[in-house]
């Protein structure tokens, strides 16, 4: 099983992000049901919108870099997250059938 | 180019690249760098050497004369201020610390010439050790590790990320002591 690297964005509005949060379990089953993956990778900034919504918490930070660009006048970190197919399947049993 | 008492550190020619392939081409880490065992045939080689890369700085054993190893400076990010950096040596200089010397010589040169703030590397768990020392000392950090990030032989294998800062390497003692030496042989 191989690693995969998921991107998401969702325009700056507070709609579009609230759309993304809700069909983000959507996308990450679709993610793991339809590539044979073990992990799914995720980079953010630390001020990035939240994307995921009650997802969040099943992401792990592996990577920190520290002040890693300049954003908007100030240096902000950047982080490497992971998802592992078990702990998306422990938390939404059947979404991955 | 950077002399010390046993490397000579400069600029990758093309004339080195016959050295560069053979180094790449060690069966035993050939599985753990960028080709993943498939090097490319050498005809082909010069541009996947270059591939998102902005130099190449070769590590010269002094009295030898011989490539021991070299070091990539590769995605260069200047807006952010910040790049990485890939190191190889030859099998049979490993556990020497010549490359590691020139590591030194590297980050001199990097954070001298380019508006870095940060440099990082990938290193492999089984390679990780030539890194230990530098980040007990503290010029470099264990950014963190990505678990079971790629498969080696068969076997998940953790991608440690390393990073070293500016701040970090103009401050450093092991830095003042690389010069002062380098000051004694000139």
């Amino acid at each position: 099983m191989g690693t995969g690297m998921f991107e998401y964005f969702a325009l700056p509005t507070a709609h579009a992000e609230a759309l993304a949060r809700q069909f983000a379990p959507d996308l990450l089953a679709a993610a793991f049901t339809g590539a044979d993956i073990q992990r799914l990778y995720y980079e953010r900034f630390e001020n990035d919108a939240d994307v995921f919504g009650d997802m969040s918490a099943l992401f792990e930070v592996e990577v920190t870099y520290p002040e890693f660009a300049m954003i908007g006048g100030r240096y902000e970190n950047r982080t490497t997250s992971v998802l592992t197919r078990e702990r998306f399947a422990a938390a939404h049993p059947g979404s991955m059938q | 180019m950077i002399t010390t008492s046993r490397i000579v550190f400069r600029p990758v020619v093309p004339t080195d690249y016959p050295r560069l392939y053979e180094i790449e081409s060690d069966p035993t880490t050939a599985m753990t760098w960028r080709y993943h065992g498939n090097l490319p045939a050498f005809e082909q080689y010069e541009p996947a050497l270059w591939k998102q890369t902005q130099q190449i700085m070769v590590v010269e054993g002094r009295t030898s004369g011989q490539v021991v190893g070299y070091l990539q400076l590769h995605d260069v990010d200047a807006r952010a201020g910040n790049a990485w950096f890939s190191l190889y040596s030859g099998p049979e200089h490993r556990g020497s610390g010549l490359v590691m010397e020139g590591l030194m010589a590297y980050c001199e040169w990097a954070f001298g010439n380019w508006p870095i703030r940060w440099l990082y590397a990938h290193s492999f768990a089984q390679n990780v050790t030539e890194f230990e020392h530098g980040m007990r000392r503290g010029e470099a950090v264990r950014l963190g590790v990505l678990r079971e990030r790629v498969i080696v032989d068969g076997e998940p294998t953790d991608v440690h990320v390393i990073g070293i800062s500016r701040e970090n390497w103009m401050a450093s003692p092991l830095r003042r002591r690389f010069n002062l030496l380098r000051a004694r042989l000139s």
